[in-house]
C-alpha cells in the first residue's frame, strides 16, 4: 500500500512537472483572453496547490472516478477504454510475431551448423535490433502500400466497409510485423545462445548417446530448458512493447493508447495521461503475475518450492 | 403512324431510364492530422475542430474569399445604412433567415442566438474565448426571427466575432436546462443546423457525416463526408499516393516537394491573417535598445526564408496586419536584408567586435540571445536555424531552446524569454489582444497603444482603418516583434474537386456547394 501511494505521488508529480497546463494550450489563440484562461483554470481546479490537486485526484481515483478529459469532455476512463482494444490487438499480434519468428529462427540458428545460416541469423539480428520502428514502418508503408498496394494505408479497418475478420487482419498485419520485428532479433539470439549453452550438457549428451541426432536432442530436451527463462524475459519486455506501440500507432494511424498518450501529453490532458499510465502499469503487473504463474506450470520445481 | 412513333418514343424513354446508371453515393474524404476533441462549438479553439463543426453548424455570417461578410443564418448583414447597426455602434438588430432548422426539424430562432450568448458568457463554463460576447448587455427577441443585441459601449467587432471560425449558434431547445454543458453528451453527439449531420465517430480513426437533405441552402452535392484522422506524415503521403483522400488540411511545409509531385492533386493556400514572427522581449536589457531590434531584422534575409522554408506561399512584410487584411498598412518603414546596416546599428548601440571576434561584446558581455521554439516540427526548426545563422553572421550568438507547445505560452507570458518564434494573427475585426491583452513582447509605447484603444470605440470603418494604419507605422519603427511573413496554411485538394474556396475563417464554409 505505501508503495502504491508513493507510485501515485511520483506519477502525478512527473505528469505535472513540465510548464503549462491544459488551459495554456488555448492561450496562444488571439481570441483567448488571459482572464478567460485564468477562469478555465479555476473551474478545473488547476489554480489550487499541487498537493490539493493530488489529494482530490487520488480520492476520486479510489472511488473509481478517473476524472474528465479536458479535451474530449467525457470521462477519462471512457477515453482510455475506447483505445485499449486496438492496442491490445496490436501488441498481442506483435508479441505473437516476435515469439514465432524469434523462437523459430533461434532454433534454426542453434541447431544448424551451416555457416550460411549462422551468417544470415547474425544479419537479421543486427538489422532487427538497430532499425527503429518509425523508419521500418515508413519503409513498409512506402513499399507495400504506396507502390505495391498490398496493404492498406493505415487504420484498423476499411472506413464505410463491412467489419470482417479478414479486413481487420489485413489492417493489422503490417503494424504487427513492424512492431514484432524488434523482438524477433532479440528473442532469436536468446534462443540460439540458450541452445548452444545446453548443447554439451549431460542431459543432451545422454539423449544423443541413446541415438538421437543433435538436432532432435536439442529440440526435444534442450529447447524446453531454454524457453523457461524466456517467459520471464517476455514479462519484462511488456513495458518496452507498449512504448514501441506508441511510435507504430502514429506511423500506421492506429487508434491505440500509445497515440492517445502522445496526444494527451501535448495537450496536457492530465486525467487521460494518468489514466493511460495506470492502465499500462496494471498491464505490467498482470503480465508479471501471469509470468510467475506460468513459470510454476512450466517448471514443477518452482511450484513445489 | 403517329401512334406507333409515340409508342416507340415512349419505349426509348423507358429504356433510357432503365439503362441510366444509378449515381454511386459520393463521399468526400478529408484528412485531418489531429482529431477534434469536441464538436460542441465554443469549447475548443483548435482550428480543425472549427472546420469539423462547420459541417454540422452554421454561423450568423460567413466570410467570403474577398473578406466580405455573407449572411448565413442571418437574412442580411447589418449596417448603419440598413438600420441593422445603431449610429452609436451599441445596438445590432439581427434578422434571421426564414428556413434554417436544426437537424431534428425545429426551426432556428432568435432565442437560440440569445441562448448561445448566455452559454459563451456563463462564468461557470470553461469557455476559452468570450471576447466581444462578454461586452453584450442584453439580447432581446421581439419575435422568433429578430434579435436586438445591445452592448454597453460602442462595439466595432461584433460582425467579426459572429463570423469567427467557431461562432456557431446553439440549439436552446436541446441544451437549455442541462446542468453541466461542459460534460454534456452533445460534445460527441451534436445536433446542428448545417449541411451535414454527424452519423458516426470512431475515436482516433474517423468521423462520418451524412447529408442534411433539409439544409436551407439546398442539399449538398456529396452524400457524406468522412474526416479521416491520419497523424503521421508517412501515412498521409501513403493515403495521397493511393488517391484515397479528396482534401488534406494543414499540411506541413516540408511536404511541399512531395505534394507538387502528385498529378491528381493541386496545392492550395488557405489564407489567414496570422504572421510568422519573432517575439522580442522589449524589457530584456539587451533587446530594450531599438537599434538592436532593428539590427536583428535587417540581418535576416526574409525573402530567402519565405521563398524556401515557407514554401513561397507568401511575401515578407513589415506591417502587423498582412496585406490581405482590410486594415493593412502599406507605407510602413521597411527593413530589407542588409547585413552592413545591421552591423552599423549594433556598433552604434555599443555592441562591437573586439579584435575582430566572431561574437560581439559590450562591457565584456557577449551578445547572446536565446531563441525559443516549439519542438517537434521540422519546418519550424529549419526557420529558427536559418535565423540563428543570419544573426551569427552579424556577431550575434543565438541559442535555440526548444519547448513543447503547452509550455510555450506560459514561458512567454511569464517573461522568461528573450526571443521566440511562432505565429499570431488577428481576425477580420481585430481585437488587438496581443497588444492590449497578453503583450508578450512587453511593448511599452503608450502613444501607439492609445491608437488601439481609440480603435475599439470608433464606429466608422475608415476612421478605424486610419487608426490601425497609424499603429502599424509606429510598430514598424519600434520593431517590438520581427515579422517574417504572413502564414497561409497549406492544403492539398484533388484536382477534380470544384468549389473549394478557403477563407480566413474556414476551409469548409461552403462545402454544401462542392462537387466532383
Amino acid at each position: 500500500m505505501p508503495r502504491l501511494a508513493l507510485i501515485s505521488v511520483l506519477l502525478f508529480g512527473v505528469v505535472h512537472l513540465p510548464k503549462g497546463g491544459p488551459a495554456d494550450v488555448y492561450a496562444a489563440d488571439p481570441s483567448a483572453t488571459p482572464e478567460a484562461i485564468e477562469r478555465m483554470k479555476e473551474i478545473w481546479g488547476l489554480d489550487q496547490p499541487l498537493h490539493v490537486q493530488y489529494l482530490r485526484w487520488v480520492t476520486r481515483l479510489v472511488q473509481g472516478d478517473w476524472g474528465r478529459s479536458y479535451v474530449e469532455r467525457r470521462p477519462a476512463i471512457e477515453v482510455v477504454a475506447d483505445r485499449l482494444g486496438p492496442t491490445l490487438r496490436l501488441t498481442g499480434a506483435a508479441l505473437l510475431v516476435g515469439l514465432m519468428a524469434g523462437v523459430g529462427l533461434g532454433v534454426l540458428a542453434g541447431v544448424s551448423r551451416s555457416p550460411g545460416v549462422q551468417h544470415a541469423v547474425r544479419v537479421i539480428a543486427v538489422l532487427g535490433m538497430s532499425v527503429p520502428t518509425f523508419w521500418s514502418g515508413a519503409i513498409v508503408l512506402l513499399v507495400f502500400s504506396s507502390y505495391l498496394r498490398w496493404i492498406p494505408a493505415g487504420g484498423v479497418g476499411t472506413i464505410g466497409g463491412e467489419a470482417t475478420l479478414l479486413d481487420a487482419l489485413w489492417h493489422l498485419a503490417a503494424p504487427a510485423l513492424v512492431l514484432g520485428s524488434v523482438y524477433v532479433a532479440q528473442w532469436m539470439r536468446y534462443v540460439q545462445a540458450g541452445l548452444e549453452s545446453v548443447a554439451d550438457d549431460d542431459f543432451v549428451r545422454t539423449a544423443r548417446a541413446k541415438g538421437l541426432s543433435r538436432a532432435r536432442a536439442l529440440l526435444r530436451h534442450g529447447l524446453p530448458n531454454v524457453l523457461l527463462p524466456l517467459v520471464t524475459v517476455l514479462g519484462l519486455e511488456l513495458p518496452r512493447l507498449l512504448s514501441g506501440a506508441m511510435v507504430t500507432e502514429v506511423v500506421f494511424s492506429w487508434p491505440g493508447i500509445g497515440r492517445l498518450l502522445h496526444g494527451s501529453l501535448v495537450t496536457r490532458d492530465y486525467p487521460v495521461v494518468l489514466g493511460t499510465l495506470i492502465v499500462a502499469g496494471v498491464a505490467v503487473l498482470i503480465v508479471n503475475l501471469a509470468t510467475d504463474l506460468l513459470y510454476g506450470v512450466l517448471d514443477p520445481r518452482v511450484r513445489y518450492a | 403512324m403517329t401512334s406507333i412513333r409515340r409508342q416507340f418514343a415512349t419505349l426509348l424513354a423507358v429504356l433510357a431510364v432503365a439503362i441510366t446508371p444509378i449515381a454511386a453515393a459520393q463521399t468526400l474524404t478529408i484528412l485531418f492530422p489531429q482529431e477534434p476533441g469536441s464538436l460542441f462549438p465554443h469549447f475548443d479553439l483548435l482550428s480543425l475542430a472549427h472546420e469539423a463543426q462547420d459541417l454540422v453548424f452554421d454561423r450568423l455570417f460567413a466570410v467570403d474569399e474577398q473578406g466580405a461578410y455573407l449572411p448565413e443564418l442571418a437574412a442580411e448583414v447589418p449596417t448603419v445604412a440598413n438600420g441593422g447597426i445603431s449610429a452609436d455602434g451599441r445596438v445590432y438588430t439581427i434578422r434571421l433567415r426564414d428556413g434554417p432548422a436544426w437537424h431534428d426539424g425545429t426551426p432556428v430562432t432568435a432565442a437560440d442566438l440569445a441562448f448561445t450568448w448566455r452559454v459563451i458568457t456563463d462564468p461557470d463554463l470553461p469557455i476559452p474565448t468570450r471576447t466581444v460576447w462578454r461586452d453584450i448587455v442584453s439580447i432581446e427577441t421581439p419575435d422568433e426571427r429578430t434579435a436586438v443585441i445591445t452592448f454597453g459601449d460602442t462595439n466595432v467587432s461584433f460582425l467579426g466575432a459572429a463570423s469567427f471560425a467557431g461562432a456557431f449558434v446553439l440549439p436552446s431547445h436541446l441544451l437549455e436546462g442541462i446542468d453541466d454543458l461542459a460534460s454534456a453528451p452533445f460534445h460527441r453527439a451534436p445536433i446542428g443546423n448545417g449541411a451535414f449531420r454527424l452519423a458516426e465517430w470512431q475515436a482516433g480513426s474517423f468521423l462520418r457525416f451524412e447529408r442534411n437533405d433539409a439544409y436551407w441552402a439546398g442539399p449538398a452535392h456529396f452524400d457524406s463526408v468522412v474526416i479521416r484522422i491520419v497523424p503521421g506524415s508517412e501515412a498521409q503521403r501513403t493515403v495521397l499516393s493511393r488517391g484515397e483522400a479528396d482534401l488534406v488540411l494543414q499540411v506541413a511545409l516540408t511536404e511541399l516537394p512531395f505534394v507538387d509531385g502528385l498529378a491528381a492533386y493541386r496545392r492550395a493556400s488557405v489564407p489567414t491573417f496570422a504572421n510568422w514572427q519573432l517575439w522580442l522581449n522589449n524589457e530584456d536589457p539587451t533587446l530594450a535598445d531599438a537599434r538592436v531590434r532593428q539590427a536583428l531584422v535587417h540581418a535576416i534575409d526574409r525573402e530567402l526564408i519565405a521563398e524556401t522554408l515557407l514554401g513561397g506561399l507568401s511575401r515578407p512584410d513589415d506591417a502587423v496586419l498582412p496585406v490581405s487584411h482590410w486594415a493593412h498598412a502599406d507605407d510602413v518603414r521597411r527593413y530589407p536584408f542588409d547585413a552592413a546596416e545591421a552591423e552599423r546599428l549594433l556598433d552604434a548601440a555599443g555592441w562591437v567586435r573586439p579584435g575582430g571576434s566572431a561574437i560581439r561584446e559590450r562591457a565584456g558581455q557577449p551578445l547572446r540571445i536565446e531563441l525559443i521554439n516549439i519542438a517537434g516540427q521540422a519546418d519550424r526548426l529549419q526557420v529558427v536555424q536559418a535565423v540563428q545563422a543570419f544573426w551569427r553572421a552579424i556577431g550575434v550568438q543565438a541559442e535555440i531552446r526548444e519547448v513543447d507547445a503547452a509550455s510555450f505560452v506560459p514561458t512567454l507570458g511569464g517573461g522568461d524569454f528573450q526571443s521566440a518564434y511562432g505565429f499570431f494573427g488577428e481576425g477580420q475585426e481585430p481585437v488587438w489582444n496581443l497588444w492590449l491583452g497578453t503583450n508578450w513582447q512587453r511593448y511599452g509605447n503608450q502613444e501607439a497603444l492609445d491608437l488601439l484603444r481609440a480603435y475599439g470605440v470608433t464606429v466608422e470603418r475608415e476612421a478605424r482603418r486610419e487608426l490601425a494604419v497609424a499603429f502599424q507605422r509606429q510598430v514598424a519603427e519600434d520593431v517590438p516583434v520581427i515579422i517574417l511573413a504572413p502564414r497561409p496554411l497549406l492544403a492539398v485538394v484533388r484536382a477534380d474537386i470544384q468549389g473549394f474556396a478557403p477563407t480566413t475563417t474556414s476551409s469548409l464554409w461552403n462545402v454544401h456547394a462542392w462537387r466532383r
